[in-house]
């Protein structure tokens, strides 16, 4: 996750049919039922200096790597981050800590995402720095603190220039303890304090840490969402305890509190959406790894009471609840088939429901191949469509020239919109094609 | 040589024949070392390599059939491991990785053994392979 550049882009609005459509904005913050006071308060949003806030964009670390002394395909499938193989998935769940035992790791690492985008109709205003269409750009450049600090303490964090928007901002912050001395053997008992909900979950299914790993922040997006799909990431800190039992069982539960504003404005993130009081986050899985295949399955549900950092609309409660399964074919770990998908219900002054299924294939640890069906509805609008991604992954290997330090993805991504919120007419202006080259040492 | 010492020294030598064969079939894995590579694939190598010199969470298998245990001089083992003590033959690498941790009791090794005799073997004959 990182900054969601689209905001800046955000001032530019695309039009489907009669309507438009400021897609990219609503998909870059938390925004509430549309009420009366919601509708206001999703305008005076639209319109503020709004600048920066998260999106789910998540990342592999050549850092943990080196840390480990593995090549980056054993914690990843196709050999680059972020999609964590169940190997992986136990390396997050140990707190980023488990190390080649070797002294002078250094857990710092660097990562750059450069995109060219081409959307199926020019956008009506061109955004700052850019042109109407065909946009290349260097999205992101990002520093990581990631890695072992000392004993079961590690740490996934990180800072993103985004050269969308020419901002310098905090981005994930995941800090952990965890230990493996305290439940008996082969339990895990940790914490994590971090700034986004569901961003800490390890199995590729919740909204914070799922693909499309990586999207153009020229594209459009729904503008309807529920809350643990990024709706307050990166305006909350929050500490949650989880333990990972050796039967299979993922239990996980925490609390959230709103940053301040002024906090928000020195670290560079739009101050939008403030939860009030705790925001209760929980988690309960079923995780078993059988070395040559893999699945999880789980709930997730979070609780928040919202509003506007300003206090210019009353608070508004939203509850999510969702069910999430994944399951993974590895056998000699060479070809990989995954499906991953979760289905999120939203309580509050709207009724959302979000479903996303993605299955993908990667070859050789080098070629992947993933479709995605997105629907998110709610009483007013829906928004339905497909993300295709073909990529090329040619380091990240044991073998590799350059491993750990030379890590590279190339990709070719889709997106396409059979419904986008709530027209179907025109919904495909807004297909989205997002050429991507993504480094990371 | 009487007819009775001909037939004991023979009854020895058939005896001696039979122990070699018997211990020589622990000391070489009769496994299908090319299936053994994926049973590797699957089982170690997030941990584990098969390159000389090469050490990720767990030390290079390169050459581990009959290597002294905690013997790699740049990789840090376990106070069990290090006390642990012997030559990895063919036998004790196949009761360390039936079950780590009770062969082990201690070590660092996260990995609950692998129960499959038939996969054991195939993996046995392909570490033996790599020397």
């Amino acid at each position: 996750m990182i900054m969601n550049h689209a905001c800046s882009a955000a001032s530019v609005t695309f039009l489907t049919g009669s309507q438009n459509f400021n897609h990219k904005m609503e998909n870059c913050m938390y925004l509430p039922k549309a009420n009366k006071v919601t509708r206001s308060f999703r305008h005076a949003l639209m319109l503020g200096a709004l600048s920066v806030v998260f999106a789910s964009n998540v990342f592999a670390l050549p850092s943990f790597a080196r840390q480990t002394g593995e090549a980056c395909d054993a914690c990843h499938v196709g050999s680059f981050g972020p999609q964590l193989t169940p190997h992986g998935m136990k390396f997050k769940i140990g707190g980023y800590t488990e190390t080649d035992n070797k002294p002078g790791h250094i857990p710092l690492a660097a990562m750059l995402i450069e995109t060219y985008t081409h959307t199926n109709e020019d956008l009506p205003e061109a955004p700052k720095f850019f042109s109407k269409n065909n946009n290349t750009a260097m999205q992101e450049l990002s520093a990581f603190l990631a890695g072992k600090w000392f004993d079961n303490v590690g740490s996934f964090a990180q800072v993103t220039f985004s050269g969308v928007e020419k901002k310098t901002a905090l981005d994930n912050v995941d800090i952990r303890y965890a230990t493996d001395k305290l439940l008996g053997e082969g339990s895990t008992f940790g914490v994590s304090l971090n700034n986004s909900p569901g961003f800490q979950d390890p199995f590729n299914t919740l909204p914070g840490f799922r693909f499309p790993y990586t999207s153009s922040d020229f594209g459009a997006a729904p503008g309807a969402g529920v809350l643990l799909d990024d709706g307050v990431a990166g305006q909350v800190f929050g500490a949650s305890a989880y333990t990972q039992l050796a039967n299979g069982l993922y239990a996980e539960f925490g609390a959230y509190h709103a940053l301040s504003e002024g906090f928000l404005k020195k670290v560079n993130l739009g101050a939008d959406a403030q939860v009030r009081g705790l925001a209760p986050y929980w988690r309960l899985a079923y995780f078993k790894d059988m070395k040559s295949e893999a699945f999880s399955v789980g709930l997730v549900g979070m609780f928040a009471k919202v509003r506007d950092y300003a206090h210019e609309f009353d608070a508004e409660t939203f509850t999510d609840v969702g069910i999430d399964a994944h399951y993974q074919l590895l056998g000699n770990r060479m070809n990989i088939w995954s499906v991953n998908g979760a289905y999120i219900h939203e309580s509050g002054p709207d009724n959302v429901n979000q479903f996303n299924i993605a299955g993908s294939y990667y070859l050789n640890k080098t070629y992947g191949a993933t479709v995605r069906y997105f629907n998110v509805s709610k009483p007013d609008d829906s928004s339905n469509g497909w993300t295709l991604q073909a990529d090329w992954t040619p380091f990240g290997k044991e073998s590799s020239w350059g491993a750990p330090w030379a890590n590279l993805r190339v990709g070719l991504q889709y997106t396409l919109f059979n419904e986008l919120d709530g027209s179907t007419s025109n919904a495909s202006d807004a297909n989205t094609m997002m050429a991507f080259a993504w480094l990371s040492l | 040589m009487s007819f009775r010492r001909d037939v004991a020294v023979k009854m020895g030598f058939g005896f001696l024949a039979a122990f070699l064969i018997v211990n020589n079939a622990h000391a070489a894995p009769v496994g299908d070392a090319k299936a053994g590579q994926d049973v590797f694939d699957q089982e170690c190598s997030d941990c584990h390599s098969v390159k000389p010199g090469k050490n990720k969470k767990g030390p290079s298998l390169f050459g581990v059939v009959d290597r002294k245990s905690a013997s790699i001089a740049d990789f840090v083992y376990s106070d069990p491991m290090r006390a642990y003590n012997v030559v990895w033959s063919v036998d004790k690498i196949d009761a360390y990785i039936t079950n780590p941790k009770v062969a082990v009791p201690g070590g660092k090794m996260k990995y609950d053994g692998l129960a499959n005799e038939t996969e054991r073997a195939n993996l046995l004959a392909f570490l033996a392979a790599q020397k």
